[in-house]
């Protein structure tokens, strides 16, 4: 009956770590036949089919025995198809296939791909997850799909043996034929290749626009771009991430896991340089912004983490939709909850939301007439809740160009000299902040207003007349001291003058116009 | 039997479908309405040369007899509803010779405010910004010199007529196209009850309870001209209620007041039209008032005005008056400033932000500027 026992180590993801699973396989005679236990979902109880598969297209046998597969823990989930390849060397130690050379242990060697039937190894989720959770726990050696490679070439003090095919594996298992371990790429080697999707040179026009985009990133402030359709809004936008300071590794670490657990990395790319950009359309579910499904994945916001979430057509979001948000931007953090699962993903964004002044676009224009009523107007702009505004600090009217202008327009600022700016203000801001508990101004709650916001007498008294003068609301009396406090950072001033007040009160254009009746 | 009020019987007597000639020639046989009632319950008789169908004396009678009544009584209890008819002294006089005027009038307010000089001012309920606050603008001058403004409580130039009114010395009268009890429009009810808290007046024909059905609002437009010295044509369509109004104003010989607007938009497209054909051009509150002979007046009512001494300001600087310069050839938008002026948006934001606060210029949607008169 010769019972046959073998271990391989691999690892599962759940919310944005890893942790180790060991695959146990005992093979033993008797009634022919496989099973997988230990909480497979379908996509791993299907492995062994292409396990089976696979074995056999690479030259090997499979006995026929009775096996039993435990992916330990087993009161834990498992998801997803990267067990194939622990699972199939398993196997091949059980059934005595493979001879794997003493030097290397099985027990600390970590595995983790896809099978595809003719033995190809095929690329994972969440690799990047994993291999950050088998670094914190001492491990070294990775054995993985090729195209996984590169994206965790840059953590430090790992070996990463990169495999194409079964085969492949086998011969390193047995010492035929070594791996080269995947070479170490620095993160500031990847970031030499950054190129930006837009830059701000290609926007004609539009000086509030780019200004005000300018104190967004200089200060982290949420903004809310009105203008009528076609006038810019998204190509503004889309500028934003190319004049944020650039990612930092950490930064990247951490929006990279997220990409990739989200299956959202594009194959063979290693960690990401840019600031993410995410537009979900309109008709978003609260599912996809926050993140859920059945096992609970991230969504749009922590897709946005350290970069950008643009929401075009901010009034035709749902109102639950919308109302989601809220957590995120105020925590920086997102929980999802289902009844098995529960993950927290990091979701710290700057959201730039687009919107038409009314439901036909053209309130206010000169190019068109607007053929709304009244109503209709306000009934739009209620959509937007009062506490979602509450965290928008900017909100600016986007004109639209006339189209001789685009074309005759000369060359305007690019990108690298306003992010320039925009990180030596950021810098002030770190300094200032250091040990307080925030980053930039936006983060900004009222006793830190108190504390870091000093603004001159002739400042202070220019905010109450404008308060009574332009109908500005206390709530937005906060706000555009906050953005004033960035304008000054712009400026390298330590105190927030008349000018800076006065600039920063232009800011407020819903205060001012539209949500005035 | 029971008496009953005054207002009571008179929302009996106008809610069956009599006309108002029929009314006044029941009022004149019998000129206490209540009395009408009594007598009409004890013999269910009708004066001979009313010509009343019998299907009206059914109703009469049948409403006499039923709950509606009860529900009348609480209806002016709780919003507190006065009624009027044509034989009383504070019927309007304006009203009296007009052709169709109605025999029954419903009130909430101030009757009073009817005594004084007042002009109409009408338009579209979709405007646009720029005519609303022309609206506001003219309203509040015509206030602040002794004039009331009438109008309908509707959307748009309406709403803009009576909040530039409350914002001068006058009261402001509404006259609606349903019951004083509706809230027509909802929108409006915040505005309605100001009008009421600063000694104003709303006005209707309509028995407590009606409807605002659709074509209440034109024919109640007759009212509106003809309880005003003139009427004030803000905005409209050639196909729209203010048209009707100005139709009504003519046939009542009022004048007609029309506010030029944006040649070529379809939204002043009727004022246009009326300009050519005669009707009188008017672009502030003083040539309305210099046509009106109400010039006196104004002397009158401004010494009494004691406005309250504005805040200190700071003076216009360098760049200010350059920004100003700039805007006095017309409005300009954002990029245009930019670009005329060479400066940077930031300053240009700050120096724009300086200036409405100072009350010299007007942001409008879009992001336009203009120079503040």
């Amino acid at each position: 009956m010769n019972e046959m026992m073998a271990q391989a180590l691999s690892f599962g993801v759940s919310g944005v770590s890893g942790f180790p699973v060991q695959v146990e396989v005992f093979s033993t005679g008797g009634m022919p036949g496989m099973e997988i236990i230990g909480l497979p979902d379908a996509s791993v109880r299907e492995s062994k089919e292409r396990v089976n598969a696979a074995v056999l297209t690479s030259g090997k046998q499979m006995p026929p025995r009775r096996i039993t597969i435990n992916l330990a823990p087993a009161d834990t989930k498992k998801e997803g198809p990267s067990f194939d390849l622990p699972i199939a060397v398993g196997l091949l130690v059980a059934n005595l296939q493979i001879n794997v050379r003493p030097e290397l242990d099985l027990t600390r060697t970590v595995i983790f791909g896809e099978l595809s039937l003719d033995g190809r190894i095929q690329p994972v989720h969440g690799a990047l997850a994993m291999v950050i959770s088998a670094s914190e726990q001492g491990l070294t050696d990775v054995i993985l799909p090729a195209e996984n490679a590169l994206e965790v070439a840059c953590i430090q003090g790992m070996r990463i043996f990169p495999a194409r095919h079964l085969t492949e594996v086998i011969d390193h298992l047995e010492g035929t034929h070594l791996i080269q371990p995947q070479g170490q790429v620095s993160y500031e080697e990847l970031r030499r290749h950054r190129s930006l999707a837009m830059d701000l040179s290609q926007v004609k026009g539009q000086q509030g626009a780019r200004r005000a985009l300018e104190v967004a990133a200089a200060g982290g402030h949420n903004m809310l771009m009105i203008g009528a359709p076609g006038s810019g809004k998204t190509m503004l936008a889309r500028c934003l991430p190319g004049i944020l300071p650039p990612l930092s590794f950490q930064e990247s670490l951490e929006t990279t896991r997220i990409f990739s657990i989200a299956g959202k990395l594009e194959p063979g790319s290693g960690l990401m340089v840019e600031r993410p950009f995410c537009s979900p359309h309109h008709s978003a579910s609260v599912a996809s912004l926050v993140g859920g499904g059945a096992n609970a994945s991230p969504g749009e916001v922590s897709l946005a983490h350290n970069g950008v979430l643009f929401l075009d057509e901010l009034p035709e979001f749902s109102r639950s939709a919308l109302e989601s948000l809220r957590q995120p931007l105020e925590d920086g953090m997102v929980t999802v909850t289902r009844v098995r699962h529960q993950a927290r993903y990091q979701s710290s964004f700057m959201l730039i939301a687009g919107m038409n002044p009314c439901p036909c676009g053209y309130y206010g224009s000169r190019q068109r007439q607007c053929r709304c009523t009244p109503q209709e107007i306000r009934r739009y702009l209620d959509q937007v809740s009062g506490p979602l505004l509450d965290r928008i600090d900017l909100q600016v009217e986007v004109d639209s160009v006339p189209v001789q202008e685009i074309r005759t327009a000369a060359p305007a600022e690019s990108s690298a000299q306003v992010a320039e700016r925009v990180a030596r203000a950021r810098e002030i801001q770190l300094d200032r902040y250091q040990g307080k508990g925030f980053h930039c101004n936006a983060q900004l709650d009222n006793a830190g207003i108190k504390e870091f916001c000093p603004l001159t007498p002739e400042a202070e008294n220019l905010l109450h007349m404008a308060v009574d003068r332009m109908n500005l609301s206390m709530r937005a009396y906060h706000r555009v001291i906050k953005v004033a406090r960035t304008i000054a950072d712009l400026q390298g001033a330590d105190e927030i003058g008349t000018a800076e007040i006065a600039e920063a009160i232009q800011y407020r254009e819903l205060d001012q116009k539209y949500w005035r009746s | 039997m029971e008496t009953i009020s005054r207002p009571l019987s008179l929302c009996w007597l106008s809610s069956a479908g009599l006309s108002p000639d029929q009314i006044r020639i029941w009022l004149e046989n019998e000129p206490d309405p209540v009395q009408i009632y009594e007598s009409f319950q004890r013999t269910r008789s009708i004066p001979a040369e009313m010509n009343c169908p019998e299907k009206i004396a059914q109703t009469l009678f049948a409403n006499s007899q039923s709950a509606a009544m009860g529900r009348w009584e609480r209806l002016l209890e709780q919003h507190g509803i006065q009624a009027l008819c044509c034989l009383d002294p504070d019927y309007p006089a304006q009203l009296k010779d007009l052709p169709e005027a109605p025999a029954i009038l419903f009130y909430q307010g101030n009757i009073q405010a009817l005594r004084q000089a007042s002009a109409a001012m009408v338009g579209s309920r979709s405007a646009t910004y720029k005519g609303l606050e022309a609206t506001r603008q003219i309203a509040e001058r015509l206030s602040n010199a002794g004039i009331a403004i009438i109008s309908g409580l509707a959307h748009g130039i309406d709403a803009a007529a009576h909040q530039g009114c409350l914002k001068g010395k006058s009261p402001t009268i509404a006259v609606l196209g349903c019951g004083l009890d509706q809230d027509y429009p909802a929108e409006n009810a915040s505005l309605r009850r100001q009008i009421m808290a600063q000694g104003g007046l709303t006005l209707s024909e309509y028995t407590p309870g009606e409807k605002p059905l659709g074509w209440h609002f034109p024919y109640r437009n007759r009212i509106i001209s003809g309880l005003a010295d003139c009427l004030i044509l803000m905005e409209a369509r050639i196909r729209s209620g203010s048209m009707t109004t100005v139709q009504h104003a003519l046939n009542q010989g009022k004048d007609v007041f029309v506010y030029p607007g944006e040649p070529g938009n379809p939204k002043s497209e009727a004022n246009h039209q009326l300009l050519r054909e005669g009707a009188i051009y008017f672009t502030t509150a003083e040539d309305i008032m210099e046509d009106m002979g109400w010039l006196d007046k104004r002397q009158d009512v401004g010494q009494n005005i004691e406005s309250p001494a504005p805040a200190p300001l700071p003076p216009v600087s360098a760049t200010e008056q350059q920004v100003l310069n700039q805007l006095e050839k017309g409005e300009q938008s954002f990029d245009q400033l930019c670009k005329a002026l060479g400066m940077p948006a930031a300053m240009l934001n700050a120096t724009l932000s300086m200036l409405q606060i100072q009350g010299l210029v007007e942001a409008l949607p879009g992001k336009i500027y203009q120079r503040k008169a």
